[in-house]
């Protein structure tokens, strides 16, 4: 059995709470994300035949206001970062906040999901421009509202964090 | 030479073996020689001298060291050796430990009955007491419930419980225990992965992934914000009706959740288990990539943490309905066993009775015992099925050895599996007679002919009723060409193989001689020349007739016996026929199985 610590992170609002609600084991209150700053959840995969459970730290959004606290990212085996596809400036957050996971390790998995590509008529950018944009992580590019990436987008995390560092 | 000649016990074994090395090294040229040659001389006389003073021993020295010591002169000397070895240093039982451990080892796979009869003595005193230990602590938590039940506290108690909707038993528990550990997590620090966790069987738990998770959260967070104002690290977590204590370590932490108030030497333990984890499992921890596989060693300490003490109670005689209802108690619990053990009991003989009755088992064992021994045909149904539930509910470690069965119904599964007879052919088995009936093809009427003797459980085989195909068609197909015809030209000689209805003629007996070949049988052709109405007898021409048709008969591989030259028949005459040469068709097929 394989367990693994991966740091959910992105910014306020792009949809970090949906996409754990849809697919993530999740037994704690939202609360705690605005009291202690982090959630943990967890998700169940098969890879390959190998079972790993990928406990995920559902960190508090990060904006001007508040920042991730470091201990946080401590141990994380992978990195989780969520952008709004209808907001273009959460994506300077995600490239922040990778920033600061390489700084803690800089052999961390990380896996860039660009959240509400549902929403075809907002995008900020086209999809392509998106890819284009994240070409320094793995990306996919998700719905939490019609659950499209989701399961791949952790699948491929969980499939990076079983290979060697 | 001088000290050996002033010693007066040179002859004792201690003067000797001092000697022995000495002789060698003294120096002759030093002393006097009497005249005599130096050197090979002197040599020999040394030898000689220490024959004479040594040989016996040098003797026995050399065999020691040729020979390896016997048996019967270790026997006498190991026991001695042994106990010193033993009393001075550990040594010896390093060394004999693997030997010992493998003896055991294979003594408890190969005659596991006698090593229990041998430590049985040490075994059966710890059992009692442990089941005196469990009967003591149950029939004190029932006094405790008994003691409440219609007390105003117990009636409050049972208001409790239907109010939370928890067990009256689980609210008795948690009123009257002085703290009670329910759960034990030990979690990798840096991560705040569970490493491994151990946890009472109580309602209403959390995931352990989670709450370690969120544990180790909690801790990064009260470090993160009392850092530098004397925080040091989380000990203790209280939340109404529980408390979380903190072990911590420097690479891994121990959290219990406790019910009650808990001693200071609950959190003494944590420490000390703490400790022992982190130095057993230290490399483990330090090279902790998400793997906890290897920490499920520590399963057992943790579990020795769980658990909980009873409040004290005020000092009561036991009144005589307790007494009573500890007695009721007790055969209740002894009814119970006793039910449990009935109801195992049933289920065995139901399960014996399942697999006496079904074909291809053969098994030994009775309702008291746990270990049965069978035979099992490979061709039986398996056990899941013969058995249904009762498998998982007669707790048996079966013993199967493969055996085949001569029961009808096994013996006709053999022979389908056997002789793998097409949808058209039936078998059935009748006292051990096999009738085969249907329709097959002569091929595997053969090969089923050639196995089905071996099969066994068969002793005959009835194929009466099997059709075979091909000798069917081959015997039709001669009936239809028997008396063929072959038609000459008017006082002509010459066969014209041209002629449509000759050449086809010709093929058909080819054909039908290929199927008799196939078949293993002989083709047989008589030729009988028939001469037309305005032919006179004329026998020359007859046999020419015949031997064209021989001739190209031969071309096409077939044999044949002339028959006859019939001349025409009067009537024959009457209804115009032909001249030519009939012939007679028979196949001779190998006899039928």
């Amino acid at each position: 059995m394989i367990r693994k610590k991966v740091c959910l992170l992105g910014s306020f609002a792009v949809g970090k709470t949906s996409l754990v609600r849809r697919f993530l084991h999740s037994e704690f209150s939202d609360r705690y994300q605005t009291t202690v700053g982090v959630k943990v959840d967890k998700k169940e995969l098969e890879i390959d035949g190998q079972a790993i459970t990928l406990v995920i730290w559902d960190l508090y959004g990060e904006d001007r206001w508040q920042e991730v606290r470091g201990s946080y990212l401590r141990g994380a085996s992978g990195g989780f970062l969520v952008a709004d596809a209808t907001r273009l400036e959460t994506l300077d957050v995600v490239r922040g906040l990778a920033q600061r996971l390489r700084e803690q390790d800089p052999d961390i998995h990380l896996q860039v999901v660009v959240n509400k590509v549902d929403l075809r008529d907002g995008l900020a950018i086209p999809l392509a421009e998106w890819r284009a944009r994240i070409d320094w992580a793995p990306l996919t590019f998700t719905s939490a509202k019609t659950g499209e990436g989701v399961e791949q987008a952790f699948d491929a995390l969980a499939r990076a964090c079983l290979s060697p560092r | 030479m001088a000290d050996s000649q002033a010693n007066p016990d040179r002859g004792r074994p201690d003067d000797v073996s001092r000697l022995a090395p000495q002789v060698p090294s003294t120096e002759p040229s030093s002393e006097p020689t009497n005249g005599a040659a130096p050197g090979g001389n002197e040599d020999r006389k040394w030898a000689q001298l220490r024959s004479l003073l040594v040989g016996p021993e040098t003797e026995r020295i050399e065999q020691l060291e040729n020979h390896p010591p016997k048996p019967e002169h270790l026997a006498t000397v190991l026991a001695d050796a042994v106990q010193r070895s033993t009393s001075a240093n550990g040594e010896l039982a390093e060394a004999l430990r693997p030997s010992i451990e493998k003896g055991l080892l294979t003594s408890a796979r190969k005659n596991p009955e006698e090593l229990a009869e041998a430590i049985y003595p040490v075994l059966g005193p710890a059992i009692r007491r442990s089941i005196r230990a469990a009967l003591a602590a149950s029939l004190q938590s029932l006094n405790v419930a008994l003691e409440n039940s219609i007390s105003p506290q117990g009636i409050r108690w049972r208001l409790e419980a239907w109010r939370t909707g928890k067990p009256f038993s689980e609210v008795v528990l948690l009123h009257s225990l002085e703290y009670r550990v329910e759960q034990v997590y030990w979690i990798h620090k840096q991560t705040g992965v569970l490493l491994n966790g151990a946890s009472a069987n109580v309602d209403g738990q959390r995931d352990p992934d989670l709450v370690s998770g969120m544990l180790a959260a909690i801790q990064d967070f009260v470090q993160d914000s009392f850092q530098g104002a004397g925080g040091g690290e989380l000990e203790q977590i209280e939340i109404s009706g529980f408390r979380v204590l903190l072990a911590q370590g420097a690479k891994s932490g121990l959290a219990a959740l406790v019910r009650g108030i808990p001693p200071q030497q609950l959190s003494e333990d944590m420490s000390a288990t703490l400790e022992s984890l982190q130095r057993r499992l230290g490399n483990e921890l330090d090279t902790f990539d998400g793997e906890v596989t290897p920490f499920e060693v520590a399963h057992r300490e943790l579990e020795g943490l769980l658990g909980g003490q009873a409040k004290a109670r005020g000092k009561r005689g036991m009144g005589p309905w307790l007494l009573g209802a500890a007695l009721a108690g007790m055969l209740l619990w002894w009814g119970g066993s006793k039910v449990s053990s009935e109801r195992l009991e049933s289920s065995r003989e139901q399960a014996l009775a399942a697999l006496q009755k079904e074909p291809g088992y053969w098994i030994q064992g009775d309702a008291e015992h746990s270990v049965w021994t069978g035979l099992r045909d490979p061709l039986a149904r398996p056990l899941d099925q013969v058995l249904g539930d009762l498998e998982g509910q007669v707790k048996v470690d079966w013993s199967w050895q493969a055996f085949q069965s001569i029961d009808p119904a096994i013996v006709l599964k053999r022979a389908h599996a056997v002789l793998e007879p097409p949808a058209s052919v039936t078998l059935k088995l009748v006292d051990q007679r096999l009738l085969v009936g249907g329709l097959a093809s002569g091929a595997w009427s053969k090969r089923a002919a050639a196995m089905a003797p071996g099969i066994a459980g068969i002793q005959s085989i009835d194929w009466s009723a099997l059709v075979d195909q091909d000798r069917q068609a081959i015997e039709m197909r001669s009936r239809s060409l028997d008396g063929l015809y072959l038609p000459f030209g008017n006082r002509s000689g010459a066969l014209d193989q041209a002629r449509p209805e000759v050449r086809a003629r010709l093929d058909a007996i080819r054909a039908l001689d290929a199927m008799v070949l196939a078949y293993g049988g002989v083709l047989r052709i008589e030729l009988a020349s028939v001469l037309g109405q305005d032919e006179s007898y004329d026998r020359g021409l007859a046999e020419k007739r015949l031997q064209e048709v021989q001739s190209a008969l031969a071309k096409l591989g077939l044999a044949c016996t002339i028959l006859d030259v019939q001349p025409a028949p009067k009537e024959s005459a009457a209804v115009g026929s032909k001249p030519g040469v009939r012939l007679g068709v028979r196949a001779l097929l190998p006899q039928a199985p």
